[in-house]
């Protein structure tokens, strides 16, 4: 039985990040430095790492509730979700396994659109199928209806605030 | 490499100089103005800016201060555990860096990934901090940014007592 030691280091955001080893996503162990750390044993002797992520971004429930959000933190002011970039990664890489010391370090580079989403650190060999930044044009989209509508959202919420007062205070 | 960084005696935002051995400026800190997260730039000569260094805004028992690049991804988060004395983890960049030194030292010591990398000597300094950096030369403007990172976990440690 060949053990595979894997690690992921560069990652900000623990949820942000999946990462599936012989095609099952992995659930890691953080170590002291917040890196993710993993064993896998197995009697083949190559193993396949994907690694991809997933954007913030869902169907009309998650759009309703970024509108509940925008109005609850006054317009986004006290908003302290973070700021995404439209770009997802894909990377597919096959390790060849030795009888021990299998260990991969998987270092996850900052989102850059020209660059490379991973740096593979390794003795083994490896192959790296995929490894590239893909920009999400529905994420894209979605995003711009989200600012269009929260913009029409502060405007009317402007107006009718204006309109109360006009009417209560100032008797119009 | 060895350089000094010594925090502005008088300065709005907190900046700080960096110079080498030779008395040259080779980097430099500047601050902003209003900023309750301490927000500061580790710049070049030219005036680029390399990293962004700010204090997590609410600290309960961990003080934390994270860092960011040029394109203002967040690249680390510098931690002080609780009752850890000179100890200071780098969490959630690339390679495993860890800053540690003894309780009545003013030296402490940059490892990566098990391997020490760099010092840090704190110098006495009555009314500004200053501190002696060694370190590799293409680390260097990263380290910077990890000290002066350090230094603001201190301030806001020391101003909250």
């Amino acid at each position: 039985m060949k053990e595979l030691e894997l690690k992921i280091t560069g990652n900000q955001y623990m949820a942000d990040t999946i990462v599936e080893v012989d095609g099952k996503p992995v659930k890691f162990k953080k170590n002291e430095y917040g890196n993710l750390v993993y064993s896998y044993q197995t009697e083949s002797d190559k193993v396949n790492i994907k690694a991809y992520r997933l954007l913030d971004i869902g169907g009309i429930w998650w759009f309703l509730t970024q509108l509940l959000f925008f109005v609850i933190s006054i317009f986004g002011i006290f908003d302290v979700h973070r700021r995404q970039k439209n770009i997802i990664i894909d990377y597919d890489a096959d390790i060849q396994l030795q009888e021990k010391d299998n260990f991969v370090t998987i270092k996850l580079n900052p989102v850059l659109q020209h660059g490379k989403p991973v740096t593979l650190e390794t003795k083994l060999q490896a192959q790296v199928n995929a490894n590239e930044f893909i920009p999400d044009a529905k994420a894209a989209k979605t995003r711009k209806l989200l600012k269009f509508t929260k913009l029409v959202l502060a405007l009317a919420m402007i107006a009718i605030i204006i309109f109360c007062f006009c009417k209560f205070f100032i008797g119009m | 490499m060895k350089v000094f960084i010594k925090n502005k005696f008088i300065s709005f935002g907190g900046g700080s100089t960096v110079k080498d051995e030779n008395g040259n400026d080779v980097y430099y800190v500047k601050g902003r103005v209003f900023s309750p997260t301490r927000v500061k730039f580790v710049c070049d000569m030219d005036g680029n800016k390399l990293y962004k260094v700010r204090n997590k805004w609410f600290n309960y028992f961990t003080y934390r201060a994270y860092v960011y690049d040029q394109e203002n991804n967040k690249i680390a988060c510098v931690k002080h555990p609780p009752f850890s004395g000179k100890k200071y983890i780098i969490q959630g960049y690339q390679d495993e860096i860890n800053i540690d030194g003894a309780f009545f030292s003013a030296t402490s010591t940059i490892t990566r990934n098990g391997e020490e990398v760099g010092k840090i000597i704190r110098t006495s300094a009555i009314i500004n901090d200053a501190f002696c950096l060694e370190a590799d030369e293409k680390d260097m403007p990263f380290m910077i940014a990890l000290v002066i990172a350090i230094d603001n976990i201190v301030d806001k440690i020391t101003r909250s007592k």
